[in-house]
């Protein structure tokens, strides 16, 4: 086991938000930019679960990080199943990570090209999203914890308010029937289950907690965990009230949603807020590469037993998986996103020592 | 650790930074068109831009030129066939040396000769646009290219110069500023199978634009224009009168002018495929702006100018309802309400066979407040 240094303690406020912003930005790619599966075979009822599903999955993680010895998932991994496979699911993990930070930049890059700077090369905004999430990740936890917090404050301040002023154009014919036969709402719930895999990057952080018990200075990062919840789902149920069965066609509903709003005097003269939307998103996506790619990097070097985390090669492979089609190729993507959850399941459920109380 | 803390977001906000570079032309090297019209030309789509009014302008050579508007103001005009609306577009742009950016397009005015095939692919073409806001205003015109001729103010906000069409004293006055369609809930309306859709109709005469009614469309295809009573028809139906004027026909020849109309109007929709009821129940608040004679207001006079409101409410919402029955459109989403209540029940089919055969059950209620009459007579 490789203990973390003093410095690269983290406090326990910087690391809620770290984790729960960085899991619910992977989950944020799974509900407004996707809610068409959610729309045409399902309903609200399925959406609202679904979200409450991913809560309950991360505060159950939260909790059993703070309870786990101060081990990463990997060496929890080891220690529960075993040095041969514990060692081969640590190695997948690591990979998974990898392709999620990939597969994440693809569409970061995607989304900006096609959205904010369509003629700007879609290289050139991969390379410095990499550069900068490559940064915070060798700067390590707690400069991502930093980072983390003036993004998650900017997200809130962005993303809580914005979606309320297009609540007008919900049509509530769209958002009914609330309840939809049981056999499609679990269809469509287990299509929002891939995302849930980010989730476990909680337990590549458990050892840099400083003080892991619950305590008041976890308050604001739940608080602004909670508001940037309901501000994506106000967003969804918008999207689905306001397109309706044309949701289906849009690329990016969410961003055409708040492209329907229209601010209120005294502020009315910003006449286009979803480029606002549109970069706290980019900033949102940046900040879940970062976690990612420290995840894969610090697990790395405990798998391996290196002096110092592999940044560079680890960026190398990640920057090298995001050249494959992702988005060309669904059952690539849902390949992987399954392989994911299946580890994720796996990780969850193998027995752990639990933590030595101090005498 | 300072001095790398500080390149991370940096670095992030490089990716914002990047916009002014590669293959983008330079501000003074684009144009932005107001106004893009589109008719039907032949087998082809005639498309005609409009450029910002420049003062003293003059028009020159058989594609680009001036329109007729006078005020000083000439609207530069740009026309260009193709086979298909984009086409066309494209067509504009490259008569022109300036690259031409739609993102400060204003309205897209649409021919009634326009062919049903066009509407679709132009509006997705449009929506799909990262330039074009999708807030901008489409509306319907009997020649979508005599519209683009009438010179609308550069300076003025999209908001204002709607406005400013809508307050010419003709046309559908009272309609208000609620008869805006914008692009993209145009689009949603066409991906809907239950809804139809309602273009607000421009008119141009002695050079200014009036609103003239709506265009209903069954799918895509264009029906002949609503007069201005059946529009409001709709509008009340549809509880969208906000803050508009409307005159009452009094008996004897007399009307009643009625100012900042304000409607809610609640709906319930219940049936089975075959037959369907509408039950409207349409609350009208108004304000008495300019009455018949000047005479001492009294309940009695009140609650007589009250009925004749109602009466004119009820009269236009059944008349608009009944075209809306004949014609085999649904204006008012009744189709979406019954499918909600029951989904596997109303398929698009059945309510399309239902349509016909749905009554409609109206009740108008009319609050008029005396209080700006009583103050503009003191």
């Amino acid at each position: 086991m490789i203990p973390p240094a003093p410095s690269e303690r983290v406090d326990p406020r910087q690391l809620l938000v770290l984790v729960f912003c960085s899991t619910f930005g992977v989950s944020l790619t799974f509900i407004p930019l996707w809610p068409f599966p959610l729309a045409q075979s399902a309903t609200p009822a399925v959406v609202l679960a679904a979200a409450a599903v991913k809560a309950a999955i991360l505060l159950a993680l939260v909790h059993l990080a703070t309870h786990l010895p101060p081990r990463t998932g990997v060496e929890g991994l080891r220690a529960a199943a075993g040095p041969a496979v514990g060692t081969a699911l640590a190695a997948a993990s690591i990979l998974v990570w990898l392709v999620l930070t990939s597969l994440l930049t693809r569409e970061l890059t995607s989304f900006v090209h096609l959205v904010l700077l369509r003629r700007t090369p879609p290289l050139a905004l991969c390379l410095p999203a990499y550069l900068s999430a490559a940064l915070l990740a060798g700067m390590g936890p707690e400069a991502i914890a930093r980072f983390f917090e003036v993004v998650t404050l900017i997200e809130v301040v962005v993303l809580f308010p914005l979606p309320w002023f297009g609540l007008e154009h919900v049509h509530l014919y769209y958002l009914q029937p609330f309840l939809p036969p049981a056999g499609r709402a679990l269809t469509a719930l287990a299509q929002t289950l891939p995302g849930m895999f980010g989730f476990s990057v909680v337990l590549a952080f458990a050892p840099y907690l400083e003080s892991p018990t619950f305590s008041r200075a976890w308050l604001p990062a739940l608080l602004g965990w909670g508001l940037t919840v309901a501000g994506t789902l106000i967003t969804t149920v918008g999207v689905v009230g306001t397109f309706g069965p044309a949701t289906a066609a849009l690329a990016f509903p969410a961003y055409a949603y708040i492209q329907t709003v229209r601010l209120p005097p005294p502020v009315a003269f910003l006449e286009r807020a979803s480029l606002l939307y549109a970069s706290v998103w980019t900033l949102a996506l940046l900040k879940v590469n970062a976690a990612l790619l420290f995840s894969a990097t610090d697990s790395l070097r405990r798998l391996l037993r290196l002096p110092s985390r592999p940044l560079a090669p680890t960026a190398a492979v990640a920057l090298a998986l995001s050249f494959l089609p992702w988005e060309a190729d669904p059952s690539l993507r849902r390949g992987v996103m399954a392989a994911a959850t299946g580890l994720f399941v796996l990780i969850c459920a193998l027995p752990r020592p639990r933590r030595r109380r101090a005498s | 650790m300072r001095l790398r803390a500080a390149l991370a977001p940096l670095l992030a906000a490089c990716v914002f930074g990047l916009a002014g570079c590669w293959d983008m032309r330079d501000v003074e090297k684009r144009t932005f068109p107001i106004v893009l019209a589109f008719d039907q030309q032949g087998s082809g789509v005639l498309c005609t831009v409009q450029l910002p009014a420049v003062a003293g302008g003059k028009g020159g050579g058989s594609s680009v030129g001036g329109g007729e508007g006078g005020g000083g103001l000439s609207p530069l005009l740009v026309q260009a066939r193709g086979d298909t609306p984009p086409v066309a577009l494209h067509a504009v742009q490259s008569l022109l040396s300036l690259g031409l950016d739609l993102s400060h397009v204003q309205a897209v005015v649409l021919g009634q000769t326009l062919a049903p095939r066009h509407l679709f692919p132009l509006l997705d073409y449009l929506l799909r646009d990262p330039r074009v806001d999708p807030n901008l205003y489409v509306y319907a015109a009997a020649s979508a290219q005599r519209v683009c001729r009438v010179p609308i103010p550069y300076e003025t906000p999209s908001g204002m110069w709607l406005r400013t069409v809508l307050y010419q004293p003709s046309g559908v006055r009272s309609a208000g500023t609620v008869l805006g369609m914008p692009l993209w809930e145009t689009w949603v309306i066409l991906h809907d199978p239950y809804r139809d859709l309602a273009l607000p109709h421009l008119a141009v005469r002695r050079d200014s634009l009036f609103l003239d009614g709506m265009v209903p469309y069954r799918g895509a295809r264009p029906l002949p224009a609503l007069p201005p009573h059946l529009s409001r028809g709709v509008l009340w139906l549809q509880g969208r009168p906000d803050g508009t004027a409307l005159d009452v026909p009094l008996p004897g020849g007399q009307s009643l002018s009625l100012s900042d109309v304000r409607t809610v109007a609640h709906l319930h929709v219940q049936g089975a495929p075959g037959h369907a009821v509408a039950t409207w129940h349409i609350a009208v608040r108004a304000s008495v702006a300019a009455a018949p004679r000047r005479q001492p207001m009294s309940p009695d006079i009140l609650h007589a100018w009250s009925l004749a409101t109602a009466r004119t409410v009820l009269q236009e919402a059944a008349q608009a309802f009944a075209t809306m029955r004949r014609e085999g459109v649904d204006l008012l989403a009744l189709g979406d309400r019954l499918r909600a209540q029951q989904p596997d029940l109303w398929t698009p089919a059945a309510w399309r066979r239902t349509l016909p055969h749905t009554a409609a059950h109206l009740t108008v209620q009319v609050h008029l407040d005396p209080l700006s009459y009583l103050e503009v007579r003191r």
